[in-house]
């Protein structure tokens, strides 16, 4: 049993390095072409190189140190956000930088970590309470706020993680499902707004299977309420905006309105992926990526740049080492005693994994651009030290399973 | 949790990840393994190519609905970077068909960008001879093609001044315009620039395939287009054909004529002399062009009638006189025998007129406009009294006519005197010479129109030249009512006393410009000769009519012109006289217009096809 862990920790180590190694070449090979590849590889060297310090460091120190620290490091996390909202930098017409000399540090990616040790601790300690309103409450409320504030900088992409997490540790804590539809009642019911016949007929297929499974007529109720509520309010809200807000989104959301941004990205960023085959055109001779048709090549299109050189064979192995990832952490939390180990393994995997996905998702036109990087392989600072540290903490999880 | 309760999570989450990691293999084996070849081509040729189109800047009409300023097609050459840059012989052809240094066109233009396909402007408004060269070499020239954008076009020319330019964004300019990038045309000057926004309209853009020379594939090369909304119309008060026949009383004069409808405010004619083709402005203007017209001793690019002060002269006496009866300072009754010359202290201040008037009485201070009633009467009211009696007409102050750059004129104080020469630095005396509208004082001609249209109304309106905002998408008119409008708080019976003074000025047997007479139209008026240090005298003329029911005001001044009644009148006086005869009699004016209109738009020839 212990020599079969021991193997499989293995792989989870095998591809976090594949990935990083993916990274360093595709950051060298993106900004190549205008002589700032070495540049770049320097840097991205340099993140991981602290990011792995700081993994080594979590690594050392028990997790009961963080199950302590966590509503601290939470509150700290908090402040952070409105401090960057007041005196933050503005980048790319949004402020979520503190500007250190050279180094800009992204507070909201801080608070991903922060927020996911805070869920931990509420929802491990409170186990009893998981059909009770009052956890419930509590654990939204904990997502929600840094979210808000994010949401406020404005960070579409990175705000959205919050409530995924959130959703994910619900689940795997075990929530009363009534909880999870009050979660998933309001997003339907924004989400199907603007189409009235689909929004109503959600209803009428909800209110039916309600009644004859659960028969709790209040609860059917409320839920219903808070469905009509937000189904209502959505479109009373989207025409109090201005129309470069109405603009924001409706890009967000259709990146074909905007051919000029969004839409130019994904038809290049689909032809780099496309282009580069079976076998790709070869590292360095990705005509896209060099000619500089693919934009943000470093950052959030980077899988498109590695995809053209190296093509399906290479994109293949990246996603395999995702799914690596992805399966050895819901294996880690599931064989974790203790609950709070556990559900710190299980967010860790969740956040990865669906900034992952989005990502790659958005790369290959299946899904609209968010403006999330791909975590360990994409250029940047505090996302590449976070994204360790999360790892850090999953190896932690993995080493200490049998602690109660 | 249970053992099996945890063994169902584990795999539904597994199951989960299964799932959306399939689709995302599937998809990558669609677009690499499938398609790939197909996307493999699409990436060697790319060339996917993204095109900036311009809007339409919005057209403005007079109050007739005819248009002042449109837009016409004209030829843009672009370039493609990548192409380009690495073809010196290329460069070199593209720079002599369009007539641009191919230096700057490699160095500044291409360089930057050298390494994408970003088209890049290497000139605009191709003229017809350049455009057969380009022609002839274009297959020699891959990554430049042409691109048809909208130009400002002006129909007749007219009123270059008050409608402005239209150039490239400035550097220094780009923090002050959000949203506009280098290149972008903006206005500069004028209407053009203060409702730049409205007239801008929103850019389009297309994404299109292209083929290795430049050219959009012919079927299919379309991949999307955002059509540009065109910008806003600006509906003016001006009146194109009096405009014209203000501009033409201009020709080979310096100087400046403004006619308001006192109704309103709206300004009908507002013509500046000498005056500049807009057309030079109309796509980039060459650099020895500009510097001629900046280093132009007349300065043709001033519009004289808000940007320049001037002395205003005898044109003032009105207003002394209102101030006069209504501070009590004088009786209705009041009068002066003039002698030719007033001393006081130990300086001696001549009248116009060498001989003397004699007795004159208020209105006859008006009519032979004598300088002695004048000097007596400000010294009556000292230097704050003159400040208030122009004051209330809102002289010293712009009138926030929609211009750039208004003068404020000057009024002098107290406090003014106090702050230039010393509070003992100056004397009462100083007053003498500012009551006759000299010394000190200054105003711009569409104040003087201001104030003839406020004695003729009571009413002192904010003179406007745009009112109303059309947006044609929308078909949505936004008038604008913003105006400042200033009951004067006169009694009629003082404004009386102004308003027959002017009226014996033209219509008096000894009125300064009774050469203004006119059998069928009765208008009132002052003439006004301001001393000028640099040549001859400047000529002014203000007036409004008809008598007994005002329509227009009007204000003419000739720099140089020597007197009032010989150069400002006549000009003057035709312009309001060619207002009020349209409005009276526009039968008169129907049968000339289809012929008028020969050139003009479309549009206007159908409006004009009521009549024919």
């Amino acid at each position: 049993m212990s020599s079969k862990g021991r193997f499989s920790d293995l792989w989870l180590v095998l591809s976090i390095l594949f990935l990083l190694a993916v990274g360093l070449i595709s950051n060298f090979a993106t900004s190549y072409a205008d002589g700032t590849g070495l540049y770049y590889f320097q840097r991205q060297l340099f993140w991981i190189g602290l990011g792995t310090v700081l993994a080594l460091g979590i690594l050392s120190l028990p997790l009961r140190v963080f199950e302590m620290l966590a509503y601290l490091v939470y509150g700290l996390s908090v402040a952070s956000l409105i401090l960057v909202l007041v005196i933050g930098a503005k980048h790319k017409g949004a402020t979520s930088w503190f500007q250190f000399g050279s180094i800009q540090l992204q507070p909201s990616e801080f608070a991903k970590i922060a927020t996911l040790i805070a869920l931990a601790r509420l929802l491990s300690e409170n186990q009893r309470d998981l059909d009770r309103a009052w956890l419930f409450l509590t654990a939204c409320a904990l997502a929600l706020l840094p979210m808000g504030l994010i949401l406020v900088q404005p960070d579409l992409g990175t705000a959205l993680i919050f409530p995924v997490m959130l959703f994910v540790m619900l689940i795997w804590a075990g929530i009363a499902p009534k909880f999870l539809l009050l979660l998933a009642m309001p997003a339907v019911a924004v989400l199907t707004s603007w189409l009235l016949p689909l929004h109503i007929a959600i209803l009428i297929v909800f209110v039916v299977v309600a009644f004859v499974t659960v028969r709790n007529i209040p609860w059917v109720a409320v839920l219903t309420g808070l469905y009509l509520a937000f189904g209502a309010l959505t479109p009373m809200l989207w025409n109090k905006l201005e129309p470069h807000q109405q603009r924001r989104i409706t890009t967000f959301l259709d990146p074909e309105s905007d051919p000029l941004g969004a839409a130019y990205q994904l038809i290049q960023s689909k032809i780099a992926v496309g282009s580069g085959g079976v076998a790709g055109k070869g590292f360095l001779n990705g005509t896209q990526t060099q000619l500089q048709f693919l934009p943000e090549g470093h950052n959030d299109f980077i899988f498109s740049a590695f995809a053209e050189e190296w093509g399906f064979v290479g994109a293949l192995f990246v996603v395999m080492a995702f799914f690596v990832l992805f399966y050895r952490g819901v294996a880690i939390a599931t064989k974790c005693h203790a609950p709070f180990h556990s559900l710190i393994a299980i967010g860790v995997t969740g956040t990865i994994i669906f900034q992952t996905l989005t990502n790659l998702l958005m790369t290959v036109g299946f899904l609209p651009v968010t403006g999330l990087p791909l975590p360990l392989v994409s250029y940047g600072g505090s996302s590449m030290l976070v994204t360790l540290a999360m790892v850090g903490l999953l190896f932690s999880t993995a080493l200490r399973w049998r602690e109660y | 949790m249970t053992k099996r309760g945890e063994s169902v999570r584990f795999f539904s989450f597994l199951v989960f990840g299964v799932l959306v990691f399939g689709l995302l293999i599937y998809r990558l084996a669609q677009l690499q393994v499938v398609q790939g070849p197909e996307f493999r081509e699409r990436s060697e040729e790319n060339r996917i190519r993204f095109v900036e189109l311009l809007a339409p800047r919005g057209v403005m009409r007079d109050r007739h609905g005819k248009l002042l300023v449109s837009n016409r097609p004209s030829y843009t050459c672009y370039g493609i970077p990548r192409d380009l840059y690495g073809d010196s012989l290329a460069t070199t052809r593209v720079g002599l068909a369009l007539a641009v240094d191919p230096h700057e066109i490699r160095e500044v233009i291409l360089k930057p960008v050298r390494n994408t396909y970003r088209p890049q402007r290497l000139r605009r408004d191709l003229p017809y001879t350049l455009l057969a060269r380009f022609e002839e070499l274009r297959d020699q020239i891959p990554g430049a093609y042409l691109e048809i954008e909208p130009k400002r076009f002006y129909p007749y020319g007219v009123a270059p001044h008050l409608i402005g330019y239209v150039a490239e964004i400035a550097e220094e300019e780009l923090a002050k315009f959000p949203g506009l990038q280098t290149g972008d045309l903006v206005g500069k000057r004028g209407l053009e620039r203060l409702y730049d926004k409205e007239l801008r309209g929103v850019k389009g853009s297309k994404l299109s395939v292209v083929d290795v020379h430049g050219q959009e594939v012919e079927s299919g090369g379309e991949l999307g287009r955002v059509e540009p909304v065109a910008g806003s119309e600006l509906w003016t008060t001006l009146d194109l054909d009096v405009q014209m026949l203000a501009e033409s009383l201009l020709t080979d004069k310096i100087g400046s004529v403004v006619a308001l409808d006192v109704r309103t405010g709206g300004v009908v004619v507002m013509a500046s002399s000498p005056s500049y083709i807009p057309d030079v402005f109309a796509g980039s203007i060459s650099s020895s062009d500009w510097r001629a017209l900046l280093s132009d001793s007349t300065k043709p690019m001033l519009n004289r009638s808000v940007q320049t002060m001037y002395p205003p002269g005898s044109t003032i006496k009105p207003a002394m006189l209102v101030e006069g009866l209504e501070s009590g300072a004088i009786s209705p009754s009041w009068g002066v025998s003039c002698p030719g010359s007033f001393t006081y202290g130990n300086r001696t201040f001549k009248c116009w007129k060498k001989g003397g008037h004699g007795y004159v009485d208020c209105t006859q201070s008006l009519a032979q406009s004598c300088d002695v009633f004048y000097y007596k009467l400000g010294l009556q009211l000292g230097v704050d009294g003159i400040n208030r009696a122009m004051s209330r007409f809102h002289f010293g102050s712009p009138t926030g006519v929609d211009q750039t750059s208004e003068a404020a004129g000057l009024i002098p104080s107290e406090a003014y005197y106090n702050k230039r020469y010393g509070p003992n630095g100056w004397s009462k005396g100083f007053v003498v010479s500012v009551s006759i509208g000299q010394g000190e004082m200054l105003a711009t001609p569409v104040q003087l129109a201001a104030f003839a249209g406020a004695v003729a109304t009571g009413v002192w309106r904010q003179p406007h030249i745009v009112d109303g905002v059309y947006d044609p998408g929308s078909r949505m008119l936004s008038r604008r009512a913003d105006f400042i409008v200033d009951t004067l708080d006169l009694s009629s019976e003082i404004l009386d006393y102004a308003r027959h003074g002017m009226t014996e000025v033209v219509w008096g047997a000894a009125g300064t410009a009774r050469r203004q007479q006119n059998d069928s139209l009765r208008i009132a008026g002052k003439t006004g000769t301001a001393q000028n240090a640099h040549g001859d005298d400047h000529g002014w003329f203000i007036c409004y009519g008809p008598v007994d029911n005002p329509m227009y005001s009007c204000c003419a001044l000739i720099e140089f012109g020597k007197s009032g009644s010989g150069a400002g009148a006549p000009v003057a006086g035709e312009v309001l006289r060619d207002l009020i005869r349209r409005e009276l009699f526009p039968d008169l004016y129907r049968e000339k217009a289809p012929e008028e209109e020969k050139n003009a738009e479309q549009e206007d020839v159908a409006h004009a096809g009521d009549f024919r």
